[in-house]
């Protein structure tokens, strides 16, 4: 059985710029969005930023109408049905945001455990299980203003599973934290859909969703851009290597040529200090390097490191290196 | 001396800029002046219901005495806060100019603002007092010591900001010391009316000896009756500066020596 | 709509604003030391006036001062809040309606707005020495009980109204003073001229004092019974503005997926 369902799914915001002479624009968050998730399955939604995943999640979340098409949640529409849809799933967005600062972690959790309606006594049960699960057990008493970034985000996860939802959508849950931190939070997810809970994850790391997910639609400006498991995303590039080569100073008509050769399936230039890593895809890249490196120009070559693809390589192919800028 | 000058204007200028920054002047305008006003009206009323017209006078001179005193109090204990907020106090520690000056320099718009209120107030509920209104000469010769008891409530606020420096609850502690001044000055009713304890601490603080000046003059005293009365509000205003003086030096070098920029 | 739930999510929004206040040192500021001066202020020009019969008027009006106070901080912030902090859209998703969890919030405000009377009544007896005595003590917990109510439903309206309109925010601190004048708050209505009054009798406050007021023995010409009903009367219609108001909200917030531009 599915658990979501998309068709056509479309959002427009209309925001206003300038004081004097107020300009109406529209901006298309997401546009004919269509996918399926199923019942257990960890669903990854890849995109930069301001590709429209929070959309998305607030939609299927109940908490934003859409203005075009339709979704169906455990095979309730999340506009008309929202109010018995809403005790099934939980939800949980990254950041510090969304918490009662004044408030105690196990006092969160009794708050949102009356809201969701959760009986008492399944409640009392439930909340030391939550807590232990997410490793607060032994700092529950304490007022959450003074969690770390880390606690505060596994307290959203438990907050989120107060009603032990069928569905749980989570937005950006290690965004900010620190590598360890976010290892736990994606324990903590793995766990989770072993359990058979449906997941649906966004995020912008890509070895998180590799790591996790069962399957991944990559959203690019409001678009879905494919839906497929990260071992076939990744087949997309299988035929590619990749180089990357760090440089100081390599100048723009150099970058060009590069990118004009026949071979190079795609260029993308990051910033590392001062130097330049230029990350370049291409079949057969690694018998390749001397030809680039010589139409570098004489620009100063510091490291060459030759690899497989990984999803982010395909990631790159799909939405095109100007969007990872971003 | 040419030093201390320039960084009194730095400090003035500054605090004349946020007081005409475009936040700030339809707040004083939209709600601090409205506010001036009509808290006036509400104890000239009350004042009123239990003295009759004489007592409703007493609270008119009292209430927008005590209002711009207030205002100067509370203005210095926010442009305080505002250094906090902004980090600026660890620049205020390395600056090379002495600080004293552009503290003098930062209350500058408080006094103008607490100078607008006690005119406005008198332009507007003056014609309510019938019978019992005021010689406009009268008013204009008390003009002189409305502004010295301003003045001398600076120290007061600084020292309340010095205090609560390291404390989320510095504004509120200045809001409360100053709504309490409403009741221990001699605002209302006379201060020998109050219970001898709390007499005591209207006499120790600024506002007290300036109002019975400005009563005294508004009613006919010349400056000589009443040269006691402001020679003590002088006195109590610089008592509070000192202190205030002695307390920000220590809040500053505290931080110096702890490292802590933020102060709390 | 399941009355146990809805009972459940009161009580659970009740608790959740009575710890945050509790911790709140604006809100202590508020509750404890502006009744004790405002008691100070207003017995004390009675006493100097001539005039210590009106003693325990003057204790009533401040308390009630006290309450409006307390309800306009707490209560005029509770959606405001929750939009700054980040919860509001997660109790959009709730299953519980907003209506409810906010109805709790401001019930918890009404109730701890109470004890500023008790405050001013303390003051009273100790520092002025004023025999307090209430005269039809039922009378004057029924007058509390439509106070409670009264503010309760008031302050669903603006907790509403203050993050629609931000200028009602601000408005209404200029706006308290005004209030206390027409409401007779520490001083008789009778004091105002006369074309005031229907400003006045359409504000819940000057009920409530009034209630008070008259059941604890003074202002013997008030009718008990007319201020029970006008306060039952006023309470409705805030519920039903209040109602209004918070489906406005739900809307937007759903709509645009949240009050940002607000």
């Amino acid at each position: 059985m599915t658990a979501i369902t998309t068709t056509a799914l479309g959002r427009v915001f209309d925001t206003r710029t300038g004081v004097v002479r107020r300009k109406k624009k529209e901006i298309v968050a997401l546009r004919e969005v269509e996918f399926q998730v199923e019942q257990g399955e960890l669903f990854g939604l890849l995109g930069p930023n301001g590709a429209g995943k929070t959309t998305l999640t607030k939609i299927l979340s109940t908490i934003l109408l859409p203005t075009s098409g339709r979704a169906h949640v455990l095979g309730f529409d999340v506009i008309d049905e929202a109010r018995r849809l809403r005790p099934r799933i939980g939800i949980v967005f990254g950041g510090e945001r969304g918490l009662y600062w004044r408030l105690s972690g196990r006092d969160t959790l009794l708050y949102f455990a009356d809201l969701y309606h959760v009986p008492p006594k399944v409640a009392a049960r439930r909340i030391p299980e939550l807590l232990e699960l997410v490793g607060l057990s032994d700092r529950e008493e304490e007022r959450v203003e003074g969690y770390s970034r880390g606690m505060k985000q596994r307290l959203h996860i438990a907050r989120g599973l107060i009603n032990d939802p069928e569905v749980l959508f989570l937005d950006e849950p290690t965004i900010g934290l620190d590598p360890v931190a976010a290892r736990e939070v994606r324990r903590i997810i793995r766990d989770l859909s072993s359990e058979g809970k449906t997941i649906f994850l966004t995020s912008h790391y890509m070895y998180e969703i590799d790591e996790l997910c069962d399957r991944v639609a990559v959203l690019n400006r409001g678009e879905v851009l494919t839906v497929d498991t990260p071992s076939a995303l990744k087949r997309l590039v299988a035929d590619l290597e990749v180089v990357e080569i760090e440089v100081l100073g390599a100048r723009q008509p150099a970058l060009d040529s590069l990118r004009a050769h026949e071979k190079v399936a795609a260029l993308r230039v990051e910033a590392r200090e001062q130097a330049q890593v230029l990350l370049i895809q291409a079949p057969g890249a690694a018998g390749l390097v001397g030809e680039f490196i010589g139409l570098l120009d004489g620009a100063q070559v510091r490291s060459v490191i030759t690899r497989q693809p990984t999803l982010e390589d395909a990631y790159v192919r799909l939405v095109g290196p100007e969007a990872m800028k971003a | 001396m040419r030093l201390a000058m320039r960084t009194f204007l730095a400090g003035a200028r500054a605090s004349l800029v946020m007081e005409a920054s475009d936040f700030a002047l339809p707040e004083l305008l939209g709600t601090r002046l409205p506010r001036f006003i009509l808290q006036a009206l509400f104890f000239v009323i009350l004042a009123y219901a239990a003295g009759g017209p004489e007592l409703a006078r007493f609270a008119l001179i009292g209430n927008a005495m005590g209002n711009a005193a207030i205002t100067s109090l509370i203005m210095l204990g926010i442009s305080i806060e505002i250094e906090k907020w902004a980090g600026t106090l660890p620049l205020l520690i390395a600056a090379p100019a002495n600080w004293l000056p552009l503290m003098i320099g930062r209350a500058l718009a408080g006094y103008l603002e607490a100078l607008l209120g006690v005119v406005t107030t008198f332009v507007v509920l003056t014609p309510f007092m019938t019978g019992f209104g005021f010689a406009v000469d009268r008013l204009l010769l008390a003009a002189p010591l409305m502004l010295f008891s301003v003045a001398t409530m600076s120290g007061l606020g600084w020292l309340l900001g010095s205090i609560t420096l390291p404390m989320r609850i510095g504004l509120l502690v200045s809001n409360m010391v100053a709504y309490a001044m409403f009741v221990v000055c001699g605002v209302n009713f006379p201060v020998e009316a109050l219970p001898p304890a709390l007499q005591w601490v209207g006499r120790s603080l600024p506002l007290t000896h300036g109002l019975m000046a400005i009563r005294a003059v508004i009613d006919g005293a010349s400056y000589l009756d009443v040269a006691p009365l402001i020679g003590l509000e002088a006195l109590i205003g610089l008592v509070y500066a000192a202190a205030a003086w002695l307390m920000f030096r220590q809040r500053l070098r505290a931080a110096q020596l702890t490292g802590n920029i933020e102060l709390h | 709509m399941n009355l146990n739930h809805t009972l459940r999510a009161l009580w659970g929004s009740f608790r959740e604003q009575a710890t945050s206040r509790a911790t709140d040192n604006f809100f202590i500021g508020t509750l404890f030391i502006q009744p004790v001066l405002m008691t100070l202020l207003s017995v004390g020009i009675y006493i100097y006036g001539g005039r210590p019969d009106f003693g325990l008027y003057a204790v009533i009006g401040a308390g009630m001062i006290g309450i409006w106070n307390n309800n306009l901080w707490t209560s005029g912030s509770i959606v405001q809040d929750e939009r700054r902090g980040g919860t509001l859209e997660l109790l959009v998703a709730a299953p519980t309606s907003l209506e409810v969890i906010l109805l709790g919030k401001s019930l918890s405000n009404a109730i701890a707005s109470l004890l500023a009377l008790a405050i001013t009544f303390a003051t009273g007896t100790i520092v002025y020495r004023l025999p307090l005595d209430i005269e039809n003590p039922w009378a004057f917990l029924g007058a509390l009980l439509l106070t409670l109510v009264a503010m309760t439903m008031l302050g669903l309206v603006i907790g509403s109204l203050f993050v629609l309109a931000r200028a009602a925010g601000n408005l209404s601190t200029v706006l308290n003073y005004p209030i206390f004048i027409l409401s007779g708050l520490t001083f008789p209505l009778t004091i105002l001229p006369i074309w005031l009054r229907p400003l006045s009798f359409s504000l819940a406050p000057t009920w409530a004092n009034m209630a008070l007021a008259r059941s604890a023995g003074v202002l013997a010409d008030a009718s008990i019974a007319l201020s029970y009903l006008a306060l039952i009367g006023l309470s409705v219609a805030y519920f039903v503005l209040g109602h209004y108001l918070y489906r406005w909200i739900e809307r937007i917030v759903r709509q645009r997926g949240g009050l940002e531009q607000w």
